[in-house]
């Protein structure tokens, strides 16, 4: 346990440090959660590369990119947080945001299954926590205990299926998962593979695993909901990129076709789903399912060109969604409920916040120039790129990707047409206090968090290039 | 940098409409950006000799080299009449909806938005800027139709955005396929139009179909043209005079921009399939204009037909053809907002456009009364007013390509002279009606920009030699590089 | 003065409108005077550009590019030649008379003068330019601007529908006259590269390029018929005369339907390369001719007999022209060319007068029934009197000048019947003309002026019309009785086709009177009168045999609905046929094409309620059956989300068992 080892996992010991302080402060915690955040990610870029802790912990482009946005998310997640939750209890509300954070940090560092396991699980435990964090409201109960029982089986799986990979490869160093002890145990690595893929699958709410997130999305919080959709799923994301794409190209298994396969069904289940939906918050759920197959399709293309496409859309996504959830929480706090009616006329009562959604919606659905655009431009041009080169199929993919954003262009436009178009409703109470004036006001640190997302728009709108390039850099780093 | 100046010129607009308090001051802002935007383009059209080959005011700054992406703009002699037409139009729909009441801050923000995405598509000479502001129009022209429509407007509205939405996805997935078959991973038109010969016929057949149905949906051509009359009939005036002045240009200019160079293979495959769908929406507008009942819907469906005569001059695909097709833009720009500008201004004066319901307009409005019979008789190609010389040109080589089948396109301009006349005699000329007894004169702003249009239009029919030898001067080279010049 | 000052002929009138329209009420009679002064100066420079013309030998010709479009060159230009004189003589001096006339005749009308006067200059200049054009393309625009004008000035009383619709008509049916005359431009510009007149007379035709001049020479001469008002094409002069009286006798009797004759007669070096389209004019020239006359002997509207009149005249026109272009592919002259000229001349003179003459009449008995005329002789001497010296010059009674020219043209029309026998028919068929047309004008005369007054005393009081209108009836009067005389001053000297034949007036005068021919068409005139006197002054209806009567009356009912033609063209072929497929294409549009959108829409409903689906319908604006269609799919999923976490976890378990599945087929 050299010095060099204690300085590589230093932004995880800040968050932990910070996250316990937060257990015995009294007052001013959401501040103090933001100031740690913001240590940790300043630490980030004095971390220095190599392999730490005997090769289970490893800094490179790839996992430093990782852990930017996992940090950045967390931060959103935080500002968002102190206006539209209610006050008790919320130092162990903070600890927790800060544990799953120091859990997805964990999952980009392992290099070795065991320790990616335990930082996934330690992420997960946080968030069922999280989940039901409003005791008052069954609703939110419900969610937690659905999340923890889908989460128990799930990493019951997970588990399961890295110890038979241990068996079939005799090391659980990601890396070199493809050395095979014996040809006759390919088949108990597969097996063990698939497992893997379900227990991951769960978390980035892969089409068969995916039933618990619409439930837990709109039971928990609308700020957890935020995290959950922007941060653990993309934690799913980087884990199942460093197991399938990173190790096993070298086995030559036919994986595209599957993930094609689950590409198209997750993001035509999850637009499906979503245009039929009375509430936003539910229709966001589904939205960011529809989402992950997008990103699938950097699995089934498995080139650099690919993963890069499949990057450049998790961070877009992350972003965007974190921002949307933080709206919703913001409505639902301020008693308009989560339904379209309630987002009537939100241009007049509240401009900025209007604009907001308007530039997220519309980059979501990936009207150009918004980065969700450029993202998803990226993706279906390397899956073309790989229909061209050989995989004919690849190009139907992208045709179904192309389709499903037009289909996901209705469910979006009506929300704009009801926030601009429609005249605010006067009378809408939800059990909470008349609304004073019209013009609803934002708690400011909100205010921050749309403030920061929305210059990653508008920079991201007009000079992509510095993102594409720093994320060219992580994947090469690893492919 | 002149293109850039016109960007930044808009942008602060933009910025200080948003700041402006009172609504007088906004309008005034919106028509003096306009103007301002409008001397520009009238400055870098007569400042530059057009019949010069190459771009002129050309600009190049790197935007995603990553993906070999770059703000690349510039004009030539076809992109510089849809430029300055934009500008003209836009100007002139600022001071015609001076009187516009509700949400007037939106109002011409949205306006002043779409002048630059519109300004944009026809400036762009990379794909991919092409295709951004290609999709960035549908987002200000949605919020018009929804914000200031007709009754029926978010059926209108949706409509319009999904079909094209739609559409313009697949052109996507061409441009696309377009940029990595090539190999040279770029999307800077020349280049790629250096390219064309690498590409396999098989592929351009494809791709051309592909950028085809994104183009072929905007112009609109039959069979995918039923979203217009909708849009048009919901949309407020200036959005119309928008609509069909130049977003229908963006269709038919795509094809000349983008189909035409990078893929003369595909283009040679689809000249039978072109031609017939030209031919067929000429026709197919005419004959159901003579159904109309709706002033609009009317002047609506005479847009697709003349959209159909554009098709047939670039499907001819000769430089004459392209040439009478790019002026027929031209034309068809100037003739079509006024005809909407003045069916606004009666439907404002007397407060319906139903053709049955109007009458003596000549006698109770006379200065209504005389635009609507100028914007008829223009718009059914007589002589000495623009849009003849345009159609003589396509006509001509019409009769020189396909011989006597020219007969077919003729025939509809008695058809379009008479659903014209016919509307003309019903809502213009006979008795003066209860709703036009009552109605009031076309206003001060109103009459101006419809009398602008008039004199232009009169203009370029009477001496349209400099625009067309400046058109020609683009128009050459592009049909040399198609290697099918005159025979 | 330079020739160059022609330019100023089409361009002052411009301005004058220009002016007009600007100024309109501001201006003494709402413009009138600045009409009739430019009318006048435009007359002045005619005159002497025109007497420059004749006297010298060879044309004059300038011209500029207007534009040049791949590989074309299209000019606007001038062309100066003895018919270009002709016309500029003939159009310049009747249109500057009618204008005077015109100040009376339309002060009442007000306000709406200075249109009346802008429009009218506007038509002034588009026909000068017609006529000075150097190209067919200039000749085609300004064709088209004065057709445009004509429908201006038909319908220049509007809130009448009558009128509207008359001017609708008129501008159709000379569209489709016009689209002819754009394919023959077309069809001459594709082949040989040019419009202009010069260089396409001086062209050597290839033969196997023969079937282009004939074709374009044929589409020409079915723009003349458009504008002509020749069969079948002739349905809109007579509701033309909707319009002001004075437009009638401008517009549709003296300047814009010979427009047609002056194009066939320009056009005369393509038409005589094909000989048997010649013919084809001559026939339908002839045939119109004889069509019209039949129509004008019952017809009891003045004006309209008067429009029937003209439009058999153009026939005759046609019909001299026809023939003078087949005698010059035989015998290389065309006596009826200039015989036709000549007419169109005549007629010009005379049919003006006629129609103002009507006028007059209607200023004063505000209506234009004869049934409600008669014996105005007493109380409008000047018009009477003017009028019978024009009908007996259209009736061809010498020495008036309709004697000549209709000489002229049968001899003309029976010395090429050697060649070709069909020629005769249509001579036989001339002659009948010239027994008709003495008739109805004299009827005409007989009902109108002479005879007892069919009107109510009390309620009418006629008077002389105004100086302002007697004045340019004096002034007609004598081109219309003299005008023949420039025969014997070698009128066939200056305009001819092919080379001139000189005749010295002495040998003309023997020419004449010497052909049994001449006899014969002023014993059929004189016939003709006296029969007119007999029956509508003297009612000797006794002196026609019974039987006789039976066949006037069902001739006359056939006359009537002249002939169901307009029946036939105008409700059937316009009407009913058009409109119906126009409504059945756009019910095609509404029901298959926009309908397909709302057809996915129930389809997906019944879909929806077999599976009878409970939940509420969630469209809210989506757009189409496609968007409903996927509703119903997400409903069906939605299905699948019981909420119950027993469920979720049985199907993360069946997820893995199908991977495993896929795996084991596939893994082996």
């Amino acid at each position: 346990m050299s010095l060099a080892d204690v300085q590589s996992i230093a932004p995880e010991l800040i968050l932990t440090l910070f996250a316990l302080a937060l257990l015995f402060v009294q007052k001013r915690t959401p501040q103090i959660a933001v100031t740690g955040l913001l240590l940790a990610l300043l630490s980030l870029f004095f971390l220095s590369h190599g392999q730490f802790f005997f090769g289970a912990w490893e800094i490179n482009a790839f996992a430093l990119s990782f852990k930017a946005l996992f940090l950045a998310v967390s931060l959103l997640v935080v500002l968002g947080s102190p206006g539209t939750l209610p006050a008790e209890r919320e130092k162990e509300y903070y600890a927790l945001v800060l544990f799953a954070t120091v859990g997805m940090l964990g999952v980009a560092g392992a290099t070795e299954l065991i320790t990616l396991f335990v930082s996934f699980e330690l992420a997960s435990l946080s968030t069922y926590a999280l989940a039901g964090y409003i005791k008052r409201d069954e609703r939110s109960l419900e969610a937690a205990t659905k999340f923890f029982i889908i989460g128990a089986l799930s990493s019951a799986l997970s588990i399961y299926g890295i110890s038979l990979i241990y068996g079939a490869t005799n090391t659980t160093v990601i890396r070199d998962l493809a050395m095979l002890q014996s040809p006759d145990l390919a088949m108990a690595l597969q097996t063990g593979l698939i497992f893997v893929l379900a227990g991951f699958g769960f978390k980035i709410t892969l089409v068969p695993f995916h039933f618990w997130a619409p439930d837990v999305y709109e039971g928990a919080p609308a700020p957890v909901t935020a995290l959950l959709a922007a941060g653990s799923k993309k934690m799913g994301f980087l884990a199942l990129i460093k197991i399938f794409l990173l190790s096993l190209i070298a086995l030559q298994f036919d994986w595209g076709l599957l993930f094609g396969v689950l590409a198209l069904l997750t993001m035509t289940v999850g637009n499906l789903l979503a245009l039929v939906q009375p509430s936003v918050k539910r229709m966001l759920a589904y939205s960011s399912i529809a989402h992950a197959g997008y990103i699938l399709i950097a699995f089934a293309v498995a080139t650099e060109y690919g993963l890069t496409g499949g990057l450049f859309h998790i961070v877009t996504h992350a972003i965007t969604t974190a921002g949307l959830f933080l709206i919703v929480a913001l409505l639902s706090a301020k008693g308009l409920g989560e339904e379209y009616a309630s987002y009537q006329g939100l241009n007049r009562r509240q401009p900025f916040v209007a604009l907001v959604l308007l530039l997220s919606l519309l980059s979501l659905a990936g009207v150009p120039p918004l980065p969700g655009f450029q993202s998803k431009f990226a993706l279906f041009a390397s899956a073309i790129d790989g229909g061209l080169a050989g995989e004919g199929w690849l190009v139907l993919l992208a045709i179904g990707g192309v389709l499903n954003s037009a289909l996901s262009l209705a469910f979006y436009a009506r929300l704009i047409k009801v926030a601009y178009v429609d005249e605010p409703v006067e009378a809408k109470l939800v059990g909470a206090k008349q609304l004073a004036s019209p013009l609803l006001e934002i708690p400011p640190l909100l205010l921050v968090a749309l403030v920061l997302e929305l210059i990653f728009i508008v920079v991201l709108a007009f000079q992509p290039n510095l993102l594409i390039e720093a994320l060219r850099v992580a994947v090469q780093a690893v492919f | 940098m002149m293109i850039s100046l016109t960007f930044f010129v808009l942008f602060t607009a933009i910025v200080a409409i948003f700041l402006a308090r009172d609504d007088r001051l906004v309008k005034s802002l919106g028509v003096l950006a306009s103007g301002v935007v409008f001397g520009l383009a009238l400055y870098m059209w007569l400042g530059s000799d057009w019949r010069l080959p190459g771009w002129h005011y050309l600009e190049a700054y790197p935007w995603i080299p990553a993906f070999g992406i770059q703000y690349k703009v510039g004009l030539d002699g076809i992109s510089m009449p849809m430029y300055v037409l934009t500008t003209l139009l836009t100007f002139l729909s600022c001071i015609f909806s001076w009187d516009i009441k509700t949400r007037v801050k939106e109002y011409f923000t949205l306006f002043l938005l779409l002048e630059i995405a519109i300004l944009g598509v026809f400036v762009a000479l990379d794909l991919f800027l092409f295709y951004v502001f290609w999709e960035v129009v549908l987002v200000p022209m949605y919020l018009i139709i929804n914000l200031w429509g007709g009754p029926r407007k978010e059926y209108a509205a949706i409509k319009f955005f999904l079909y094209t939405f739609s559409a313009s996805l697949i052109m996507l997935v061409g441009i696309i396929a377009l940029y990595l078959a090539t190999g040279a991973k770029t999307f800077d038109l020349t280049e790629l139009a250096t390219l064309k010969n690498t590409l396999a016929p098989a592929l351009q057949i494809w791709i051309f179909a592909a950028l085809f149905v994104g183009f072929v949906v905007k112009m609109p051509q039959v069979p995918v043209h039923t979203w217009l009359p909708d849009a048009h009939v919901e949309a407020p005036t200036a959005g119309s005079v928008l609509l069909a002045g130049v977003l229908l240009k963006m269709g038919s200019y795509g094809i000349i921009r983008v189909s035409l160079p990078l893929l003369p293979a595909g283009a040679e495959f689809f000249q039978p399939i072109l031609l017939f769908i030209g031919v067929l929406s000429i026709i197919y507008g005419a004959f159901v204009c003579l159904a109309q009942q709706d002033l609009k819907r009317l002047v609506a469906y005479s847009s697709i037909s003349h959209m159909g005569a554009v098709l047939l001059g670039i499907a001819l695909g000769s430089e004459l053809g392209i040439l009478g097709a790019v002026y027929m833009m031209f034309a068809h720009g100037l003739i079509s907002p006024l005809l909407f500008m003045i069916v606004g201004a009666i439907q404002h004066g007397v407060g319906t456009r139903e053709i049955r319901l109007l009458g003596g307009i000549a006698l109770k409005l006379p200065k209504a009364g005389f635009i609507m019979i100028a914007g008829a008789l223009a718009s059914a190609g007589l002589p000495g007013m623009v849009q003849f010389i345009a159609e003589f040109l396509i006509f001509v080589e019409t009769y020189r390509l396909l011989g006597l089948f020219v007969l077919l396109p003729l025939l509809t301009v008695i058809i379009t002279a008479g659903y014209y006349l016919w509307a003309l005699r019903r809502a213009v000329f006979g008795e003066v009606a209860p709703a036009v007894a009552s109605g009031h004169d076309v206003k001060a702003y109103e009459f101006w920009p419809m009398l602008a249009l008039v004199v232009l239009i009169i203009f370029f029919g009477i001496w349209p030699a400099p625009l067309l030898s400046d058109i020609a001067g683009a128009v050459q080279p592009l049909v040399t590089l198609l290697g099918r010049g005159i025979p | 003065m330079p020739l160059e000052a022609a330019w100023l002929i089409p361009l002052l009138p411009l301005a004058a409108s220009l002016l007009i329209t600007v100024l309109g009420r501001k201006l003494p009679e709402g413009g009138g005077w600045v009409a009739v002064g430019t009318g006048a100066i435009v007359l002045g420079i005619s005159l002497f550009i025109a007497v420059q013309t004749l006297m010298s030998e060879e044309s004059f010709r300038q011209s500029f590019t207007w534009f040049s479009a791949g590989g074309f060159e299209l000019q606007i230009g001038l062309y100066l030649d003895k018919l270009a004189a002709l016309m500029l003589i003939v159009v310049s001096s009747i249109s500057f008379l009618i204008l005077v006339y015109s100040t009376a005749y339309m002060h009442s009308e007000g306000p709406r003068r200075p249109r009346y006067y802008a429009e009218i200059m506007l038509f002034l200049s588009s026909m000068l330019g017609l006529v000075l054009a150097d190209n067919y393309l200039q000749v085609y625009i300004f064709w088209e601007l004065v057709g445009l004008c004509s429908f201006l000035l038909i319908g220049f009383w509007f809130e009448r529908p009558t009128a509207a619709a008359a001017a609708i008509k008129a501008f159709l049916t000379t569209r489709v006259g016009d689209l002819f005359f754009l394919i023959g431009l077309l069809l001459l510009l594709v082949h040989f590269k040019t419009l202009g007149f010069e260089e396409l007379f001086a062209l050597k035709i290839a033969p196997d390029q023969l079937w282009v001049i004939a074709l374009a020479g044929l589409c020409i001469f079915g723009g003349a018929v458009g504008k002509s008002a020749q069969f079948p094409l002739h349905i809109w002069l007579p509701d033309a005369m909707e319009g002001p009286t004075t437009v009638s006798a401008l517009i549709h009797a003296a300047t814009m339907v010979k427009a047609g004759v002056y194009l066939v007669a320009r056009s005369m070096p393509l038409l005589v390369q094909a000989p048997e389209n010649l013919l084809i004019v001559a026939t339908i020239g002839g045939f119109t001719a004889f069509l019209a006359a039949t129509m004008a002997l019952i017809n009891n509207d003045i004006k309209r007999v008067l429009a029937y009149s003209t439009i058999s005249q153009l026939g005759y026109m046609f019909l001299g022209l026809g023939v003078g272009g087949f005698t010059y592919a035989f015998a290389h002259e065309a006596a009826g060319y200039t015989a036709s000229l000549f007419h169109l001349m005549n007629h010009a003179f005379f049919k003006a007068l006629l129609f103002l003459g009507a006028g007059s009449v209607i200023h004063s008995m505000h209506t234009n029934d004869l049934r409600q005329m008669g014996g105005l002789r007493k109380f409008m001497p000047i018009t009477s009197l003017t009028m019978l010296l024009a009908s007996l010059a259209i009736a061809g009674v010498p020495p008036f000048s309709g004697f000549w020219s209709k000489d002229e043209l049968l001899a003309a029309v029976f010395a090429a019947a050697e060649h070709e026998p069909w020629l005769f028919v249509l001579g036989v068929l001339a002659l009948a003309v010239a027994f008709m047309t003495a008739f109805y004008m004299f009827r005409l005369w007989f009902l109108a002026f002479a005879g007892k007054p069919r009107y109510e005393q009390h309620h009418h009081r006629p008077h002389e019309s105004p100086v302002l209108m007697t004045v340019p009836l004096m002034l007609l009067a004598v081109p219309a009785a003299l005008s023949g005389m420039t025969l014997l001053l070698g009128f066939a000297d200056l305009i001819y086709h092919g080379k001139p034949h000189h005749l010295s007036a002495l040998e003309v005068l023997k020419h004449i009177f010497t052909s049994p021919l001449t006899y014969l068409s002023t014993g059929l005139a004189s016939v003709g009168i006296g029969l007119a006197y007999a029956i509508y002054l003297r009612d000797w209806s006794i002196v026609l045999p019974k039987p006789l009567t039976q066949i006037k009356n069902g001739v006359h009912k056939l006359l009537e609905q002249k002939y169901y033609l307009d029946r036939l063209l105008v409700e059937w072929l316009a009407g009913r046929v058009t409109l119906g497929l126009a409504w059945l294409v756009e019910r095609f549009d509404s029901l298959i094409v926009d309908g397909a959108v709302n057809l996915a829409a129930k389809l997906a409903a019944l879909y929806g309620g077999v599976m009878d689906l409970f939940d509420r319908v969630f469209v809210d604006g989506v757009v189409n059956g496609f968007a409903q269609l996927l509703r119903i799919f997400g409903q069906s999923l939605r299905r699948t989300v019981t909420g119950l976490v027993s469920d979720y976890a049985s199907w993360v378990v069946a997820g893995i068992v199908i991977l495993m599945i896929f795996y084991v087929t596939r893994g082996a």
